[in-house]
């Protein structure tokens, strides 16, 4: 520990000082009252649609925060949540929510408690909806599956982390017959979703929904600070593609030795 | 009875796992009583294994050994500190709760510039590919071409603060998200054949360990009475399930 | 001054037995619930600020280690970073007391069913009975009671594992249906990467190979065999849509991190008067 482990280098500090600068900027700047333009995402809009659903078949509705723990992912399900309560709360309809974490469980019931209480009908919360199952992936994911079935549940919103529980998850949706909405930044469940799913948000757009249904200017701020944070990595890869590609021409350039020494070393290769 | 169980337990062990595996594929049809009970028999074991390994792998060695075996007395402030989850019942003090949640999440979100580094960088380094090079052939030029035309075009589907009603723009993230299939389809491709290894393993162990245990069952007499019993409640089972109740005909004429 | 503070430092460090750890012990507990007290008696107005103060210290900490590190030149060691096991065990213990509140909650369920001897309360029973079952038998395995290791053995790969394993197993099932449907009645798109995900699969077993064995395995006309299609795909289209979402991801998750930390972040939660 010390000697092997990698601490912050120039390109650090240039990089992800750039994206927190323009996080930051855009974050102040909406909140100084600055409007900004969000473009629509379907799976998101599709939300109260669902709920609405739920609502009208007299069914409760199903949220799973994954196996997400107390992280970024965790609290950004958590974020999702608690939009989808709200409305929930607004129509009289119940939403069960499994959780796999004992500490993401706490925040939940939280979260919905507040979200009751923010709609003016706090009598509606019961807390045996907000449910700890188990910590163990598969053990959480049967009794989310005998859950979907013995509470018929009509819409069913899977946001947060999933491994390879997801399509099991989703399938006996199916079964039930339930409307199905997931988001999820693990990549390699994103397929999965998409098959059996009728709405599913895709990697960035996870971290874009709670400022896309809250319209809170911080989080819009956020999103459009992000927006330019992609812009700096798209400028860093295409320089860094004329700066190989010199390199590969014209390894005797001044330049290309330059651009290896100050750029590109900073930015180790092999992986993928 | 515990020498029994002990003597036993290879064979018990198996059978207990054939019908666990009997009672999840039992799920593939409907959700059923059967189902059910093993359901709630895999989260108590779960949980209550998790409290043991909870206790036997980090409690105990990382809390209780140090403070009570090598006489480390500090480690009791972790348990005031753990404490502090439980203020979240009290309606008075519950933001006390807040401020270990507050830790928790503060530590979860300071990890973010290191993650960064450490997970991104290197993809943005491999992404820097050379378009043109000696040794590069016009196939390898293309294929470099065609890996920054589906970047792109899949970056540019995951902005959010550009409209996309300029054609060129709308265009460029509907390409993107046609590509962003592909590499899901290579996902879900690639993944098939792990999963049906799952399946093969669970079969597997019905045939090779399962199989040997029902024929030294079925020298015995119990197993038969058993198995006969069970055969007859699946069958009346089956036809409760088909036919229709008399009192619900009566009320439909 | 300095060298006195060490001095304490160090006596307190020290470790106790028997009556004298005893009495630390307490007195840590003591000093603890004064600690609770206080924080129970702090006023409305500053709790946000306790909250807000605390969450910015622990991501302090993490951002600290890694962006500025500080190297002491005397013993050529980064003090940041030879604290993090510890910081990371006491996360983890400390993590581990929430356990409990899950635990709760699934007793709290499990046994207003069981008192009420509501519908299906078998199901509650056998939970508790396998919950406590596993656990104790566990505890006196580790002790070397006689028949517990046979026993616990029953309950884990018997039950356990294989629960674990057949559960796992029916994602085999799922993903027939799964991609059936998608070719069916899913949209365009989904009939797309179904397309794609055919061809993997394909280049991925002997079966495919065989079916485009017919074309040579040299020159152009070898690059249309479907193991190196399926290859290429993999390697190039996929690569490139996985980075894709891959940067976004992460610009998305160093903007949540770092309004969680500023205490920037909106929602009920994060809102709430505290």
């Amino acid at each position: 520990m010390g000697e092997s482990t990698v601490y912050a280098n120039i390109a650090v500090y240039v990089v992800e000082g750039l994206l927190v600068f323009f996080i930051v900027y855009k974050i102040i700047s909406a909140r100084r009252g600055r409007q900004l333009f969000i473009r629509r995402i379907p799976g998101l809009s599709a939300l109260d649609e669902a709920v609405g659903r739920a609502t009208e078949m007299g069914r409760p509705m199903l949220f799973t925060p994954g196996l997400s723990g107390l992280s970024i992912i965790g609290l950004q399900a958590m974020a999702i949540m608690s939009h989808i309560v709200k409305r929930a709360a607004k129509y009289g309809t119940r939403v069960i929510v499994p959780t796999a974490d004992p500490l993401l469980y706490t925040v939940a019931e939280e979260v919905a408690k507040d979200a009751y209480n923010a709609e003016g009908v706090p009598e509606q919360f019961n807390p045996e909806d907000i449910r700890y199952l188990s910590d163990n992936q598969f053990a959480w994911a049967s009794g989310v599956v005998g859950t979907l079935h013995r509470e018929k549940v009509a819409t069913a919103f899977y946001f947060g982390y999933y491994a390879a529980e997801s399509l099991i998850l989703t399938e006996n949706g199916q079964m039930v017959g339930a409307i199905q909405i997931a988001g999820t930044p693990t990549t390699t469940q994103i397929p999965f979703f998409l098959a059996s799913c009728d709405y599913t948000i895709i990697g960035d757009e996870y971290y874009a929904a709670s400022a896309y249904l809250s319209r809170e200017p911080t989080l819009l701020g956020s999103l459009v600070g992000q927006d330019y944070g992609k812009l700096t990595m798209i400028a860093l890869i295409i320089v860094g593609a004329i700066a190989v590609t010199l390199g590969a021409l014209y390894p005797d350039w001044t330049v290309v030795h330059w651009m290896q020494s100050h750029f590109l070393k900073y930015f180790q290769r092999g992986v993928g | 009875m515990v020498t029994w169980i002990a003597k036993n337990a290879p064979a018990i062990t198996i059978w207990c796992a054939a019908l666990s595996t009997f009672a999840i594929y039992s799920v593939l049809y409907a959700e059923n009583r059967f189902y059910r009970f093993f359901e709630h028999i895999f989260i108590g074991l779960a949980t209550g294994y998790g409290v043991y390994a909870t206790w036997a792998q980090i409690l105990g060695p990382k809390w209780w050994d140090p403070m009570v075996k090598q006489g480390q007395w500090y480690w009791a402030f972790a348990a005031v500190v753990g404490s502090m989850f439980y203020f979240m019942y009290s309606r008075k003090h519950a933001w006390i709760s807040r401020v270990i949640f507050g830790l928790f999440m503060g530590l979860a979100a300071g990890g973010m510039f290191r993650e960064f580094y450490e997970l991104y960088f290197p993809q943005i380094g491999s992404s820097m590919k050379p378009i043109a090079g000696h040794g590069m052939s016009v196939w390898d030029s293309l294929n470099v071409v065609v890996f920054y035309v589906i970047l792109l075009a899949c970056m540019s589907y995951f902005f959010f603060s550009f409209d996309h009603k300029n054609a060129a723009t709308k265009k460029t993230a509907a390409a993107g998200r046609w590509f962003l299939m592909i590499g899901f389809g290579a996902i879900f491709g690639a993944t098939v054949m792990g999963r049906m290894t799952l399946f093969i393993g669970r079969f597997n162990f019905l045939i090779n360990d399962w199989g040997p245990q029902v024929k030294i069952a079925w020298a015995t007499l119990p197993f038969k009475i058993v198995i006969g019993l069970a055969v007859v409640w699946l069958i009346v089972a089956l036809i409760r399930r088909t036919k229709p109740p008399k009192a619900k005909i009566a009320i439909e004429e | 001054m300095g060298q006195s503070l060490h001095h304490i430092w160090t006596w307190l460090a020290m470790p106790r037995h028997g009556l004298a750890l005893a009495v630390f012990i307490i007195g840590a507990l003591g000093i603890g619930a004064l600690f609770l007290g206080i924080l129970c008696s702090v006023p409305a107005r500053f709790r946000k600020g306790i909250v807000m103060a605390v969450t910015f210290i622990g991501g302090l900490y993490l951002s600290l280690e890694f962006l500025v590190p500080y190297k002491n030149v005397h013993t050529g060691k980064y003090p940041l970073t030879e604290v993090m096991p510890t910081v990371a065990n006491l996360e983890i213990v400390i993590g581990c007391f929430a356990l409990l509140l899950g635990i709760w909650n699934l007793f709290q369920i499990h046994g207003k069913t069981l008192m009420k001897f509501g519908k299906d309360w078998y199901n509650s029973a056998i939970f508790f009975l396998t919950f406590f079952s596993i656990a104790i038998l566990g505890f006196l395995r580790d002790k070397g009671v006689h028949g517990t290791p046979e026993m616990f053995s029953i309950l884990f790969s018997g039950f356990l594992l294989s629960l674990q394993s057949t559960t796992f197993s029916l994602i085999a099932f799922y993903i027939v249906s799964a991609a059936y449907r998608a070719f069916r009645i899913r949209s365009a798109e989904a009939g797309f990467m179904m397309v794609a995900a055919t061809i993997i699969m394909l280049a991925l077993v002997p079966v495919g190979a065989l079916l485009t064995a017919w074309l040579p395995e040299t020159g152009f006309l070898s690059a249309f065999r479907l193991e190196r299609i399926g290859y290429w795909i993999l390697t190039s289209p996929n690569m490139a849509a996985q980075r894709a979402i891959a940067f976004g991801v992460a610009v998305g998750a160093l903007a949540t991190g770092l309004r969680i930390w500023l205490s920037l972040e909106r929602g009920s939660f994060f809102d709430r008067q505290l």
